[in-house]
């Protein structure tokens, strides 16, 4: 039996408190929550916490605020939850540190879905080279603004990106010059084990290269390594914001 | 003059404020000029009557005194001698003699001239020397009798009795020009007096599509500063209802996604799979209404940058991540080059389009023809179309179409107002037709000469 992971919920309703709790523990985790950032930092001196799951509203500190100074000493992954569907409210929660963002209501299906592919994130990685979440990667002249999902050419035309499009690049982006095979790709997004043959990853391969104006015959940024997968052939540099 | 210059334009300038006040002062100046101009000319009649009839007085009587002073016999002689200047005199017998009396101030003047009363008659062509009214080359007739009884015919040349001499054409240009430069003048007038009337109207205009617009300079003549004054008092007043009513549906929404959360949560504690399904289904519901809500409510990000989009990305991504969700989407065409314009707007206008599509058309099918000018995005399904009369209400906000179209009755009514504004914050617009093989096709048109407005 293994260690079941820990998420720490944050949030001042109690009736939602109580309902995440109920809901992630029927779901194979083990739940705690705090009712304002007091008792958040009491439990995580506490418990060994694997996810925090953040309101933004709460009463004492608003968690924008907690989620910074969390960030200063620890990178335990984060997910925002919010009433307000503000896009401004979002980036800047992703500028903040959180690693995601979930606007209220949502889907719990949905809530547990993102914790398992965070979680995966951030797992199949040695220690060492764990993400830190960044708001913009450049490389190679185009920069991806990971809060926007946006996708800037070097002549400054915004590209957007599709979910899958936007997931890929960002896992490639956070592993340069790695190679990553098929199977890595795979589990890494779809959070599955790769079918046998399945050319999905290629596919979208290619579209991104659409994107990236990469020439599939010889393309310069991600590269085909037979028989292998395929790995991001630029330095990456981290960065506030896109030029 | 004030011409029209083309005829269907006639209407509409005599509709304007400043045509009608134009048009006011000038027939009242052309009144008042022909009056002094009809004045003058009665005078000049006169004037010249006077000179003509002093002056065929001078001549007749002396003539008649000749013909008075010579014995009969040498009357002819006299007669013959008298010829000339433009004046015949012959001799007629009582019978032949004209039958009325001439008016005018003739036979007054003959009469002073000679110290005697003459009888003079006339043929009644014309109505007296320098009446102006003899026919051209009809001689004008007198006959006048003699001290002795012996009536005389006297003929003026029509030379003599024309008109009064024509009007000087220098008179009639300077009439002209003066009438010229009134009318510019009033014409100029009439625009100032005018403009504060125009400049409401635009602003009145812009309130519509801006409330922030900034207000109305309160300067200008008494009427116009209260117009304006008002016209600005009127604009905070409905710029704090819209307001106040935004605030208030947004506190409503917002308020309401705490107990949807909770209500979510529990749904999950369902054990029948169906009920919770259903209940889960009518969240969702719920939840796009709230955000529809709200999105509509934020109001377009007018402050949102205008950037360069590769459009084609932007539609190709918005296509793949409806596939993940199981629908399947046809893009035809391409966009040749990056469009100026603001993301995060087109993105929803698209993406409203597009649920609309799959909403009631069982499918989406996206167009792209792009020119210089214009880059045209088509989003057409094979749904049932709208009924003729739908086609115009379903841009405005919070009309929904009920009929099997809305079967599904989510959604506020704002999703295709939405899309409206966003063409319009571009310098666009929607066009929604029936294709005639079944279904709708919703036309976002967006100009690529003019970069959009920054408000």
């Amino acid at each position: 039996m293994e260690k079941r992971d820990c998420i720490l919920i944050v949030d001042d309703e109690p009736d939602i408190r109580r309902l995440l709790v109920d809901y992630l523990v029927r779901n194979g985790f083990e739940a705690l929550a705090a009712r304002d950032g007091r008792e958040m930092w009491q439990l995580l001196a506490r418990h060994a916490v694997d996810l925090l799951v953040l309101d933004l509203m709460l009463p004492d500190t608003d968690g924008l605020t907690l989620c910074r100074d969390l960030r200063a000493s620890s990178s335990l992954p984060v997910i925002m939850l919010t009433a307000r569907g503000e896009e401004a409210d979002r980036i800047v929660g992703i500028e903040m540190g959180a690693d995601d963002y979930l606007v209220k209501p949502f889907n719990p299906r949905e809530l547990l879905a993102r914790i398992k592919s965070i979680l995966r994130r951030t797992r199949a990685l040695p220690p060492n080279l764990k993400p830190e979440p960044v708001r913009c990667l450049l490389f190679g002249g185009w920069c991806l603004d990971t809060a926007e999902r946006l996708l800037t050419a070097p002549d400054g035309v915004a590209t957007p990106l599709s979910g899958a499009e936007f997931r890929l690049l960002r896992i490639l982006l956070e592993h340069p010059n790695r190679v990553l095979t098929r199977d890595q790709l795979t589990e890494l997004i779809h959070g599955h084990e790769a079918e046998a043959y399945d050319r999905a990853i290629d596919v979208q391969v290619s579209r991104l290269r659409q994107r990236l104006r990469d020439d599939s015959r010889e393309p310069q940024l991600i590269k085909t390594v037979r028989g292998e997968g395929y790995v991001l052939a630029a330095s990456v540099q981290a960065s506030d914001t896109c030029p | 003059m004030l011409q029209a210059p083309v005829r269907p334009n006639w209407r509409r300038l005599r509709s304007t404020l400043a045509a009608r006040l134009a048009l006011i002062v000038l027939v009242g100046l052309l009144v008042a000029q022909g009056v002094s101009f009809w004045l003058q000319w009665q005078e000049r009649s006169v004037a010249v009557n006077q000179v003509r009839g002093v002056n065929l007085a001078d001549r007749l009587a002396p003539a008649v005194r000749v013909l008075e002073a010579s014995p009969s016999a040498q009357r002819a002689l006299a007669l013959a001698a008298l010829q000339g200047g433009g004046v015949q005199f012959e001799m007629v017998t009582a019978d032949q003699v004209f039958a009325l009396v001439p008016r005018g101030a003739l036979p007054g003047m003959l009469s002073a001239r000679l110290g005697r009363s003459v009888d003079i008659r006339t043929d009644g062509q014309g109505r007296g020397p320098g009446s102006g009214q003899a026919r051209a080359g009809l001689a004008h007739r007198l006959d006048l009798q003699l001290m002795d009884g012996q009536w005389v015919r006297v003929s003026l040349a029509p030379e003599l009795d024309a008109q009064a001499p024509a009007l000087p054409t220098s008179l009639l240009s300077e009439l002209l020009i003066t009438l010229g430069l009134v009318m510019a003048v009033v014409v100029l007038a009439v625009q100032q007096a005018t403009r504060p009337l125009r400049q409401l109207a635009q602003a009145a205009d812009t309130l519509g599509s801006d409330l922030d617009a900034p207000p109305l300079p309160e300067d200008g003549p008494t009427e116009t500063r209260h117009a304006a004054q008002a016209f600005n008092r009127m604009q905070a007043r409905i710029k704090r209802l819209v307001n106040e009513r935004a605030r208030a549906l947004a506190a409503v929404s917002h308020d309401l996604r705490t107990p949807l959360t909770r209500l979510r949560l529990r749904t999950e504690l369902i054990d029948d799979e169906r009920l919770r399904e259903q209940m889960s289904k009518d969240l969702e519901a719920m939840a796009a209404m709230i955000d529809g809500t709200l999105a509509y409510l934020r109001g377009l990000q007018a402050n949102e940058q205008v950037r360069s989009l590769d459009i084609n990305a932007l539609l190709e991504s918005m296509a793949d991540d409806a596939r993940v969700l199981g629908r399947s989407i046809q893009i035809h065409g391409q966009a040749q080059q990056a469009f100026q314009g603001r993301l995060t707007a087109l993105r929803r206008a698209l993406q409203n389009l597009i649920d609309n599509a799959f909403k009631y058309g069982q499918g989406a099918s996206i167009r792209v023809e792009d020119s210089p000018a214009m880059l045209k995005v088509t989003v057409e399904d094979s749904g049932p179309g709208l009924a003729a009369a739908e086609l115009s209400k379903v841009t405005e906000p919070y009309y929904r179409v009920d009929s099997a179209r809305s079967a599904t009755g989510d959604g506020v009514g704002l999703g295709l107002s939405i899309v409206k504004d966003v063409a319009l914050l571009h310098n666009g617009e929607l066009i929604l037709t029936n294709r005639p093989q079944g279904g709708l096709a919703a036309t976002l048109l967006l100009p690529r000469a003019v970069t959009p407005t920054l408000s």
